[in-house]
């Protein structure tokens, strides 16, 4: 099916067992969130999502700032495990909120307890997509508690995450970041639909 | 009740005409004092029930209560006579309104004793005199017109006893209520600094972040502008020492709500330390924007509790049947993700577990109003179009003398707010339908929050939960109607229906518009992201995306033993790009897209 009309997006050709999930506008702001999912793995507990997301609010001036800074390296690998974290930290730190919820990761939050990071970043990069950069980001949303790879792996509160974020409105002074995500409940069905969400990426068209 | 508050409640209840304008003001402390603070009888236990008239186990170590009942607080800190908070009371008997003269002492020494107590939180001076400047001003003018509960000194001294108290913490690593206390000295430093900032500059500073607390914040900024600000400073010193607060209602029902501590853990918008443009430009909620979220939040669940007739958090948080928590639902078992907000309402199971519910408080119109009655908002505080309710009366299970304002036009929204303010000096708690805000793109139905109130020039102003940066300014008569009027809220590209034949007076629906998700928003939908189909779509468009998606769940279901149809979905692929590809010839477009492949589609088992 056809994901149209969707922020920047104006059309892209979803994997063919891919059908309307949830869809959720407002509450934050001028916000969206449109999944979409194959049938069979669309409960709470297996799922394999593909979502169009709108925060709802453009980033501040210090984060659009960053975030056009970076996207202006396209293509490039900022990070990717096992690399050294050392320049990767002051470029995670600069982009703040702008990456959202995956901001707060191993690598800019260092706390324990109840404060610690709920996302372990695994690569972080910026690329072309059919022209337009994008900033890539994966790796896995994960209960605070949990710091090892293998203890994060298999619990059930663990999600793996790819996303792709962008600039919706270049041309205007704050940046509305939209993302486009693969979000699944397990790594079997992450690499089950990555190789399909990475193909349908490419049949993305713009808004002009 | 004596008759005399009777009466006045029940004429409070009819605040909303417009004719009605601001004859009763400054009444209500009076109301408070000389009738319902009774001195309690020390010898009544806590009552099982959530909600009581004034004496529910108001413990003499709350300070505020303490000063009712001329019982010294467990700190020593200070002893009262009964009433003596109120001593505006008799100001304004004397004419004075409560209003401190230029050059009072007492104001002076408030004030220092404010902007001295800030500078302690780690407030740089500038900011710390910025902030009790602006604080003064506003309290000064709401004594001018009437509208302050107490005298500007007093509200001061009290703001400032509850940042002292913040700041002090409950001297043990437990809060008394038995709750761990995840607070660090840096944590309270940062509450007192937003929650002088709030006080100072509602409008910059009361911010909901990338939280759905939309009605808990627009509630919080309604109380910060009211005639008590003063009470949102005692609310927050009482929860995050206590772990509970005592709430009341105009006619002084008080409830104790219980907070699950983890709730007040800084998340990564509140950690972030003080910052006026984070926090205030930049429209991040800051902690004491969190820690009063989590409190209302969990006053919503308990309201919740009680119309379902089970337990709420007065009986313990390990007892509630709903929780909120305002950060970190992680702990509850909510997932963490990236179009998550940390937030969770949660339902307790029959055997104790806590089951996610959603990442807001779930709060319908009702229920907003349930919330500002129960927190001792003003009746009628929260304004919806007339259309958004069925006949105006609440729903069962809910207090039958709710009072929701309702409006008919943008007109008619303008008088009731210039109403409403010139009784209580309040915005409103408006309803409005976030993708039919100015630049929402009319895409969908997400009722939101917002605060509204009318300028001297006549135009109506939302007020946003994102600093001042992201309100949405003055807006002309017909933007305010199309945010407001569910007649007006046609999905872009959508066809609208004509009335129904044999119903000419029936509202017309858009198309769908019983066609479950497609519902237009009314008096039961919660105030949150609202579902509804893709809104880009035309009519046609989702009728013939219905009909592939159906033809294709069919072949799923006939296939479903041998999974193979991979090619007829290469097929209907292909197809859609061969149509594309037509389309961009036909309108002399370049076609440049990747043809589909058949390995595009397999699938691994």
């Amino acid at each position: 099916m056809l994901l149209k009309q969707a922020g920047a997006i104006k059309e892209m050709l979803l994997p063919p067992d891919f059908a309307e999930g949830e869809k959720q506008f407002g509450g934050m702001g001028l916000n969206w969130s449109l999944t979409y999912q194959p049938k069979q793995f669309s409960s709470d507990t297996k799922f394999a999502r593909i979502i169009s997301y709108y925060r709802g609010l453009p980033a501040s001036q210090r984060e659009t700032t960053a975030f056009r800074t970076t996207l202006l390296t396209a293509p490039k690998v900022i990070w990717q495990e096992p690399s050294d974290t050392g320049a990767v930290r002051m470029t995670l730190q600069e982009l703040g909120d702008a990456l959202g919820p995956a901001a707060d990761n191993q690598l800019t939050n260092t706390l324990d307890g109840l404060q610690a990071p709920r996302f372990l970043i695994q690569s972080i990069e910026t690329k072309l997509l059919v022209r337009k950069p994008v900033i890539a980001i994966k790796g896995l949303f994960h209960f605070h508690e949990l710091k090892k790879l293998d203890e994060i792996l298999g619990h059930p509160q663990t999600s793996h995450y790819y996303g792709l974020l962008y600039d919706a409105t270049p041309d205007q002074e704050q940046a509305q970041i939209q993302e486009l995500m693969l979000s699944t409940s397990t790594k079997d069905l992450y690499d089950r639909y990555f190789p399909a969400f990475e193909r349908s990426l490419l049949t993305i068209r713009w808004q002009a | 009740m004596s008759t005399t508050q009777k009466e006045l409640t029940n004429n409070n209840d009819k605040v909303e005409s417009p004719r009605d304008g601001g004859e009763r003001a400054g009444v209500k402390a009076r109301i408070e004092a000389a009738n319902e603070f009774q001195p309690a009888d020390r010898s009544i236990s806590a009552n099982a029930s959530p909600v009581s008239k004034g004496a529910f186990d108001m413990s003499p170590s709350d300070s505020t209560t303490a000063k009712y009942f001329g019982v010294q607080d467990k700190a020593g800190e200070q002893s009262a006579n009964p009433g003596s908070d109120k001593s505006s009371d008799n100001k304004q008997d004397a004419g004075d309104k409560g209003l401190d003269k230029p050059g009072d002492k007492t104001l002076d020494k408030a004030a220092d004793n404010y902007r001295e107590t800030l500078i302690k939180s780690g407030l740089s001076p500038e900011l710390a005199k910025e902030f009790t400047d602006k604080k003064i001003e506003s309290l000064n003018k709401k004594a001018a017109d009437g509208k302050l509960d107490g005298t500007p000194a007093e509200q001061l001294a009290r703001s400032t006893e509850s940042f002292e108290k913040i700041l002090a913490g409950p001297g043990s690593e437990r809060l008394e209520n038995g709750q761990h206390d995840n607070l660090t000295k840096a944590d309270r430093q940062n509450i007192v600094k937003d929650l002088a900032a709030r006080e100072a500059d509602p409008d910059k500073y009361v911010n909901q972040g990338q939280h759905m607390t939309c009605v808990l914040e627009s509630g919080q900024k309604q109380k910060l502008e009211g005639s008590d600000p003063a009470k949102v400073s005692e609310q927050i010193a009482s929860v995050v020492n206590k772990g509970y607060a005592e709430v009341q209602e105009k006619d002084g029902s008080t409830r104790r709500v219980n907070v699950d501590s983890r709730s007040f853990a800084p998340d990564s918008e509140s950690r972030v330390p003080f910052d006026t443009s984070y926090h205030g430009d930049a429209g991040k909620r800051g902690m004491a924007g969190q820690v009063y979220d989590a409190l209302s939040g969990q006053l919503a669940a308990d309201l919740k509790s009680e119309r379902e007739g089970k337990p709420s958090s007065a009986q313990g948080i390990d007892k509630a049947a709903n929780v909120y928590m305002a950060a970190h639902a992680d702990t509850m078992g909510a997932l963490p993700g990236q179009t998550k907000t940390g937030e969770g309402l949660f339902e307790r199971q029959p055997n104790g577990n806590m089951q996610f519910k959603a990442d807001n408080p779930m709060l319908d119109v009702w229920g907003m109003a349930h919330l500002n009655k129960a927190m001792g908002g003003e009746p009628g505080a929260v304004f919806a179009h007339r259309d958004m309710l069925k006949d105006g009366h609440p729903p069962q299970g809910y207090p039958q003398d709710l009072k929701i304002t309702t409006f008919g036009s943008a007109q008619e929204l303008g008088q009731s707010l210039a109403s409403f303010e010139a009784k209580t000096g309040q915005p409103a708690q408006i309803l409005v339908n976030a993708p039919f805000l100015p630049g929402g793109g009319e895409n969908g139905h997400g009722l939101h929050a917002m605060n509204a109130r009318i300028d001297g020039s006549g135009n109506i102003k939302f007020d946003n939960n994102w600093g001042s940066n992201y309100d949405k300014g003055a807006m002309s008569m017909d933007q305010v109607d199309k945010a407001t009027n569910p007649q007006r809220w046609e999905p872009k590209g959508s066809q609208r229906s004509e009335t129904h034949p044999d119903k000419p007076d029936q509202a017309p629906q858009h198309r769908g518009g019983n066609r479950g998700s497609d519902s237009l928003p009314d008096e039961h939908t919660l105030i949150k992201p609202g579902s509804g189909r893709n809104p880009n779509e035309t009519e046609s468009e989702y009728a013939q995306r219905q009909a592939l998606e159906k033809q294709e769940l069919d072949k799923q279901n006939k296939n479903k033993q041998s999974n193979n149809d991979s090619g007829a979905q290469f097929q209907r692929a292909l197809a859609e790009w061969e149509m594309r590809r037509a389309t961009a010839e036909r309108s002399g477009q370049s076609f440049n897209d990747r043809r589909p492949s058949e390995a595009d589609f397999i699938v691994p088992n």
